[in-house]
């Protein structure tokens, strides 16, 4: 892990430096500000653009909630895999990480770096959004119980660091940034096929695709399951990360 | 002497093509080394093997006593630590200063606190960016190779490894360059990876030629053109004349090849003593005056191209 400290250093600094400080925050703020207001606004909405005699009920901090999931495993999830599926195989191109790794830091410490500069630029805006949702949900509808609101965020968020890991793999074996993309994609959307199958749902990582909106009703769902073998992937994959940058020749 | 990198039987091979070719040569501690070869020579891979960035396909590559093709990421990283190495596109953060690419490079080698406070200036210094305020990405390619240099440097390493350093610069980056590696010579050993002849005559003690992935040869490059060379080139200068004195000599079974230049021809010859005891007659005899008859100096281009010209 020789080089991990300035590399990390260099990885913080450049998301205060570069537009990748922008993007996936200003996305989650928008969903945390966003989803309690289109909560309450959806039957008005509805009603006026179907225009329906129908009274269709009141919306509760569930629909708020639910919005929220909702917003953040399909919008913030893209953010996510596209931000990062430049993230190795970029450095690799502009030769950044060859005059990197000549200075002594080894592939290990490259990846790791990587891995956790991700994860503090995913988890501290979830945490920053979670309570501006709070608020907000709190401002429109008087109360915002935190238990569920949590439990759901930490859900996704889980998911969120598995599903970088599997962009910085894929970003590290192939060259192009837009196949990174579109592979990194493809994954998620087979994860999302997957969840529909009972025993996926609750022995794998596919369980989180669910679990978010399940928690955010106060449903009860199997969740740590899911969770520990998204761990224990991530582990793997951040090691056939490491083994693949080992392997190939810059 | 003692070798700063030993290359034995080295071999790179890919599917379609042999880039490195049992390649057997050293690079004697303090020296400036070219390595010089035309383009597609298999030069950048012997640097990428040199600093374990590719993987020999069979021979050893020995780089201050490591051996950098089978070395674990802890030696390795240990080694790359002692090398300076500047790629022939180096490669910056755009968003980073001069400052902030050599603070970054000098904590990757281990360099801290006022130790590298004081090697940032004075490399800054010694690249001509101290007074440059803007980012890296707004870099002219020069001022790029410059910092690539300087970053090299930062480590005080054992062996600086150049790959192509004056490529694509125009001549007033490529002469700030090459007094920088100038410079360095006596205090480092330096790996000069290029095709331009006339570098490498400048600044290197010593010069490897590559073509083809094989080692054509190496030595000295006083050596190399005093082996190569010879002195078998000669100007000739006549008063006037010069057609006919270049029909008479067309006949001559000692004259290769021939080149008019302006008063005269500029000719190869096979047999030095016959020349010189035949061309004051056949001068004589054309009843012209003789300017001068004397050899030309071998440039390294001269044995450059006589050892990798290949067939048109």
């Amino acid at each position: 892990m020789t080089g991990f400290g300035p590399f990390f250093t260099k990885e913080l600094r450049e998301i205060l430096a570069t537009w990748r400080l922008y993007v996936l925050p200003v996305m989650l703020l928008f969903c945390a500000v966003a989803s309690p207001i289109l909560a309450l606004a959806t039957p008005y909405l509805i009603s006026t653009v179907a225009n329906l005699p129908l009274k269709l009920p009141d919306p509760t901090v569930a629909d708020a909630y639910a919005q929220w999931t909702k917003n953040l495993g399909q919008m913030a999830l893209l953010v996510v895999i596209v931000s990062f599926s430049g993230a190795v195989n970029a450095e690799r191109t502009s030769g950044t990480a060859a005059i990197a790794l000549s200075k002594g830091l080894t592939p290990a410490a490259f990846i790791v770096a990587k891995v956790a500069a991700a994860y503090v630029l995913v988890v501290v805006p979830t945490a920053l959004s979670t309570v501006v949702m709070a608020i907000t949900t709190r401002v429109a509808f008087g109360e915002a119980p935190l238990g569920s609101l949590i439990r759901a965020t930490a859900a996704w968020l889980v998911l969120a660091l598995w599903c970088v890991t599997v962009v910085i793999l894929l970003s590290t074996v192939l060259d192009s940034t837009s196949a990174t993309a579109g592979l990194a994609i493809a994954v998620w959307l087979v994860l999302a096929a997957l969840s529909a199958w009972g025993p996926a749902a609750r022995w794998s990582p596919a369980g989180l695709v669910g679990a978010p909106s399940s928690l955010a009703m106060g449903q009860d769902t199997v969740w740590l399951w899911p969770v520990l073998t998204a761990a224990v992937t991530a582990a793997i994959l951040v090691g056939g990360s490491v083994l693949a940058l080992r392997r190939r020749e810059l | 002497m003692t070798q700063s990198v030993t290359l034995a039987d080295l071999t790179k091979a890919y599917p379609a093509h042999t880039a490195v070719d049992h390649l057997t040569m050293s690079v004697p501690e303090g020296s400036v080394f070219g390595f010089l070869g035309p383009n597609g020579a298999g030069k950048t891979t012997t640097v990428r093997m040199v600093l374990g960035f590719a993987r020999p396909t069979s021979g050893s590559v020995t780089v201050l006593g490591h051996d950098a093709g089978t070395s674990s990421d802890t030696d390795l990283a240990e080694l790359r630590r002692r090398i300076g190495f500047l790629p022939d596109v180096p490669g910056f953060y755009p968003w980073m200063s001069a400052r902030d690419v050599l603070r970054f490079a000098g904590s990757l080698v281990g360099v801290k606190g006022t130790q590298l406070a004081r090697r940032t200036e004075s490399l800054l210094d010694l690249a001509g960016l101290s007074d440059v305020r803007q980012k890296v990405g707004g870099y002219s390619r020069g001022m790029k190779q410059r910092l690539g240099i300087a970053q090299a440097l930062i480590g005080a390493p054992d062996l600086l490894v150049l790959d192509e350093p004056t490529s694509a610069l125009d001549p007033i980056g490529r002469k700030a360059v090459l007094d920088m590696v100038a410079a360095l010579r006596g205090r480092t050993t330096v790996f000069f990876s290029t095709h331009i002849l006339s570098d490498v005559e400048r600044v290197c003690d010593e010069v490897a030629i590559l073509d083809e992935g094989r080692l054509v040869t190496q030595g000295s490059v006083e050596e190399l053109k005093a082996r190569y060379g010879g002195s078998s080139r000669y100007a000739l200068d006549v008063t006037a004349d010069k057609d006919r004195l270049r029909t008479v000599l067309e006949s001559e079974p000692w004259v290769g090849r021939m080149v008019d230049t302006a008063s005269g021809v500029e000719l190869t010859v096979k047999d030095v003593d016959l020349a010189r005891r035949r061309v004051p007659a056949i001068v004589a005899g054309l009843d012209v005056g003789l300017v001068r008859f004397e050899p030309i100096e071998t440039s390294l281009e001269d044995v450059f191209v006589s050892l990798v010209q290949r067939d048109a």
